[in-house]
Order: structure tokens, then C-alpha cells, then sequence
């Protein structure tokens, strides 16, 4: 199954992330390292894409009084989502490949 | 300890009703503790941050319905969040557009409306008191040309003849205090009255009591604060009753000993100032009659009537075409600038009708450029009404847009104007300026103007037929 660029990202920070990945820490990832301010209902919408997907699994958290009382939701990335984001880097590797050096 | 920020309530609960019941813990929690760090730096970011998420996130949702709806049955509500959702994405696509037309409309709205809100507020806005209507008198430039009958009501009161008509005639002069008691001296506007003002106005104290007649006539040397006074000064200490302070009038000096406190005016206390912050009694004989309360049922023109009848038979030698002229105290606070204020609420109105024309213009610029956007929708299928609906959902973001900026800009525009109006014109608004507010007529000219402006013009401008297309008759084109 193809992935589309935001599912990349977010699969990439939520690898990043390994055992910390939720909703605040990937929007943070999102707008630090690849410069994307993306609203919750965005990062929201593609998390529950990548879970429909299979590519994503969540666990809930402990609640704490900072978020009302409320769970944080876990992601981490599943061997399925490895592999598709692998096979979706790879295309993407090979089709720059030769285009010199405006695309190292 | 600092405890958490509290998102916008509003917000928060339209987010409890539209994000989806399985994300709903973790989506508020996420977007509580993001708020929580952006509060840190910026409360007011953080807020309007917030507010933009659950925005998205409604629709968002929106979206997801659209999507339900539109496999299994689609019906009038699929269509409306339809055209919500991609009129917000038509937008997007041209926020140049869609920024120029808000600002435009929503600048000048909110200026005419904030100029409108002051003089409506002049003009038609009744004084605070539970009897205004019944507050009547003298107009200012009546008694005056007379040379022989009462020039002012202190004479008819003298007289004995105001009486007559009025049940209650309160004497005031205004005057500047300085109050010295321990702290810095400063100096305030008060009254000296009588203690008939306060029944005559309605006005019961929030702490304490007013004066009585008998403090009136024997000099009892007791004041009222104001409501700020009390709350500056005294920081809201109820124990401020019965306390000393020594007050010494700007005009009248003769006044030195200390004055007791007997009771706090109610807030946003006004007589013609809201600045009003001492009351003091008058020394017996000594102020004019400002105005006097028509007895219970008597008419303004009855009892003008009456005082002529009285005066005639007091003053054989009075011209028999002289007559007393009474005015509603409302009309002698705003009669001189009446005309003022109306010229500038028409000229104010030309200006919406400027603005309008210029949205106009906007709009059918951009109609031009999306002829082919519309052809192709037409030629997709989309009804004449898909595309009309399609428009009216655009457009309808358009006006909610404008309004809220239109109210936005007025409410700002309306607190930093009145006080250089006042100034300007040479009369306090009635009731005090911190409670000019955009009421209930201006803020349904803005939403009127903000429809015409986007909905009407918008349809009209965008949905001619391209030309050569049958398909779509949302509207007649003319020939080319």
C-alpha cells in the first residue's frame, strides 16, 4: 500500500520517537525538523489513517493532571509500517537517483 | 504551584461535541498540554491557538460526515457541510481574496458601526435613572432672553411655584474636591445637591445611606464616595463608612472640616459625569435647581402650561404671549449636538454604501477569473443549484468573517473614541462612556451589510452563465 508524504512524515518522527510518540511530541518533531506547522486535526487524521492502515498500533497512557486528567495515546510503528515506509523510501531513492546533484 | 491554564470554554466544549468519541481523551489532552506551553509565553496566542485547532478539528469532522453521509444517502445536510468544506478550501486556494474583501469590509463596518454605536448612544439611549422620562428642564437658552418672568427654576422654586408640578427638584452645583486624609491629596469632581437628588435620580447606595433633609439644613458635614473611589482609594474596605475625611471644595472654600463618610454610590454613578466622585450637601439656598420630576401623571405640556398660568397671575405686568417652555432633561443633555451626530451618522452610512460598492467590484473581479472553475463544475453535472449553494457557502464564511472582525474593530474603536468625543462635543454620553457597546441595531446593520456584501453580491457576480453553456441557468446571462 502507498504511503502519501505526510504519512511518511509522521511515520518517520513517531520512529523518532520510539517509545514516546503521541500526538503533542509529533507535531512538535513535525515543526522542528521538517519545518511543518500542522494543526492537531491534521496530525490526528494521519495517525488514524496509518492505524486503519496497519502501519501504526496505539496503547493508552497513565493520565496527569497538565492534560486534565486525560491518557496520552501511545503510537509506535509496526513491522507492516517499517516495511512500507522502506519500500516507499526506496522508490523515492531510486527515482532521484541520476538527477545529479540538485537532488543528493 | 502554579495551577493549569484553562482552555477557552467555548472552544473546549464544541470540541467535546465534533472530535470523534474514540480520539476524543487523547486528542483534548494533547491539545491541553500544547496550550498549557503556549500559555507560558503568550496567554492571548495560546488562546486564539486553541481556538484555531478546534476549528480545524470541526472540520475535520465535518469531513468525516460528509464522507459517511455521502455513501450511504445523500441528503440536504450532506450537501450543506459539502459546500462548507470545500467553500473553506476555495478560500484557501485564494487567501488573497478572501483576506482583502474581510479587511475591507470588516474595517469599514466596524468604524461606521463604532461612530454609529456613539451617536445612538447619544441620541436615542435614555439617561440611567428609573424615571428619566419625568426628569424635566428649562431649555438652555429659554429665561435668558427674559428679562422679567423667572429666568431659571431656582426662581419658580423660590416662588413656591414648581411645587405645582413637580414633586421633587434637587439643587446642584459641581464642583472640584480635594480630598486630604493621610495619604496624597487629591482633587475629584463632586456634587454639592440636595437630598432630594438621589430619589429624584432612583440612586440607592451600595454601602451605607444618602444624606437626609435634615442633614441638608443643618450642615452635617457628611459626603458619599463613588463606587471607583471606594475601590481605588480604599481598596473596597466596607469599614470606609463612618470614616473622616477632610474635603475642601475648588469653588466653594468656606468648607474645611472634616466630613464623614456616610455611604458608596452605586457603580457607574452618573450625573452627567461619570467622573463624579464625591457627594456633599449643598449649603441651604446656595445652588440652582438643575432640573425637576414631574408629579406622578402630569405631562410635560400640562405642566408647562400650568407653570405659565402661575407665573401670569404671580407678574400682572408679563407680556399674555409669554409662555414657559420645559424640555425632558434627555433632550437638554443632546439637543445641541443632535444634528451634529446626525450628519455624521449619514455620512458614516454613505461610507458602508462606499464600501459596499467596492466589495461589489471584488467580487465580480473574481468571478471573472473563476468562469472556468464553474464551467467545469457545470459540465461535471453540478446543478444551477450545487452551484449557487456552492457560492452562498463561500461567501457565507466570507460574512461571518467580516462581522466578527466588523464587531471586533467596533468595540475597540468605540472605547478609544468616546472619550476625545465627549471631549470634542462638550457632553458626556449618557449613562457614562464604558458602557458604549455596539447595541442591538448596529450590530444588526453590520450583519446585514456583511451578507449583502459577500452572500448577494457574491451569487450574483459568480453565477452568470458562461457564455455559450446551457447547462447551467443559475442565472440569465446577458447576450455578449
Amino acid at each position: 500500500m502507498a504511503l502519501g508524504e505526510l504519512e511518511q512524515l509522521v511515520l518517520l518522527a513517531t520512529l523518532h520517537l520510539r517509545d514516546d510518540g503521541y500526538g503533542v511530541t509529533i507535531a512538535q518533531m513535525l515543526r522542528e525538523k521538517a519545518g511543518r506547522d500542522l494543526s492537531m486535526a491534521t496530525v490526528y487524521t494521519t495517525l488514524e489513517r496509518l492505524e486503519e492502515k496497519g502501519f501504526l498500533d496505539s496503547r493508552m497512557g497513565e493520565p496527569t493532571a497538565e492534560r486534565g486528567g486525560r491518557r496520552k495515546r501511545f503510537f509506535r510503528v509496526t513491522a507492516a509500517g517499517e516495511r512500507a515506509l522502506r519500500d516507499s523510501l526506496a522508490a523515492l531513492r531510486a527515482l532521484t537517483a541520476g538527477l545529479g546533484r540538485k537532488f543528493p | 504551584m502554579s495551577t493549569t491554564p484553562r482552555p477557552p470554554r467555548f472552544a473546549a466544549a464544541l470540541l467535546a461535541r465534533v472530535a470523534p468519541e474514540h480520539w476524543y481523551e487523547s486528542l483534548a489532552g494533547d491539545l491541553m498540554e500544547a496550550f498549557a506551553a503556549r500559555h507560558r509565553t503568550s496567554r492571548i496566542r495560546a488562546v486564539w491557538w486553541y481556538r484555531w485547532q478546534v476549528f480545524r478539528i470541526l472540520l475535520a469532522a465535518a469531513a468525516r460526515v460528509r464522507l459517511r453521509r455521502f455513501i450511504h444517502h445523500g441528503g440536504l445536510m450532506t450537501r450543506l457541510v459539502t459546500d462548507v468544506v470545500s467553500a473553506w478550501r476555495a478560500l484557501r486556494r485564494r487567501p488573497r481574496f478572501a483576506l482583502i474583501l474581510i479587511t475591507l469590509l470588516g474595517a469599514s463596518l466596524g468604524t461606521s458601526a463604532a461612530v454609529l454605536t456613539i451617536a445612538e448612544s447619544y441620541l436615542w439611549r435614555p439617561l440611567p435613572y428609573p424615571a428619566a422620562d419625568r426628569l424635566v428642564t428649562f431649555p438652555r437658552t429659554f429665561g435668558a432672553a427674559q428679562a422679567r418672568p423667572p429666568q431659571d427654576l431656582s426662581a419658580l422654586q423660590r416662588d413656591g411655584l414648581l411645587a405645582e408640578v413637580a414633586d421633587l427638584a434637587p439643587a446642584i452645583d459641581v464642583d472640584g474636591f480635594t480630598i486630604a486624609d493621610g495619604a496624597t491629596p487629591t482633587t475629584v469632581l463632586g456634587l454639592w445637591t440636595t437630598a432630594d437628588l438621589f430619589d429624584a435620580l432612583g440612586v440607592r447606595p451600595v454601602l451605607g445611606r444618602t444624606f437626609t433633609a435634615e442633614e441638608v439644613a443643618a450642615q452635617h458635614p457628611v459626603a458619599l464616595i463613588s463606587h471607583s473611589l471606594w475601590i481605588e482609594r480604599y481598596a473596597g474596605d466596607p469599614s470606609v463608612v463612618g470614616r473622616r475625611l477632610t474635603l475642601r471644595g475648588v469653588e466653594r472654600t468656606d468648607v474645611t472640616t472634616p466630613f464623614t463618610v456616610i455611604g458608596v454610590l452605586p457603580p457607574r454613578f452618573w450625573h452627567l459625569d461619570e467622573r463624579i466622585a464625591i457627594v456633599a450637601p449643598l449649603k441651604e439656598g446656595t445652588g440652582d435647581v438643575a432640573f425637576f420630576r414631574l408629579k406622578e401623571g402630569t405631562g410635560i405640556e400640562p405642566a408647562a402650561t400650568r407653570l405659565t398660568e402661575l407665573v401670569a397671575a404671580m407678574n400682572p405686568t408679563v407680556d399674555p404671549g409669554w409662555r414657559v417652555r420645559l424640555e425632558r432633561l434627555q433632550d437638554d443633555h443632546v439637543e445641541p449636538i443632535r444634528e451634529l451626530l446626525s450628519a455624521v451618522s449619514l455620512a458614516v452610512l454613505m461610507l458602508v454604501l462606499i464600501a459596499c460598492a467596492n466589495v461589489a467590484m471584488l467580487q465580480a473581479t473574481r468571478a471573472l477569473g473563476r468562469e472556468q472553475e464553474m464551467a467545469i463544475r457545470s459540465a461535471l453535472g453540478a446543478g444551477r443549484a450545487r452551484v449557487c449553494g456552492q457560492l452562498v457557502a463561500e461567501n457565507l464564511l466570507l460574512a461571518m468573517a467580516s462581522f466578527g472582525l466588523a464587531i471586533l474593530v467596533a468595540r475597540a474603536l468605540t472605547a478609544a473614541l468616546v472619550p476625545a468625543v465627549e471631549l470634542y462635543v462638550g457632553r458626556t454620553l449618557p449613562g457614562g462612556f464604558t458602557t458604549a457597546v455596539p447595541g442591538f441595531r448596529v450590530i444588526a446593520l453590520v450583519a446585514a451589510v456583511s451578507l449583502i456584501g459577500t452572500v448577494v453580491f457574491g451569487v450574483l457576480a459568480g453565477a452568470r452563465v458562461p457564455p455559450g453553456s446551457e447547462a447551467w441557468p443559475c442565472c440569465r446571462s446577458r447576450p455578449h
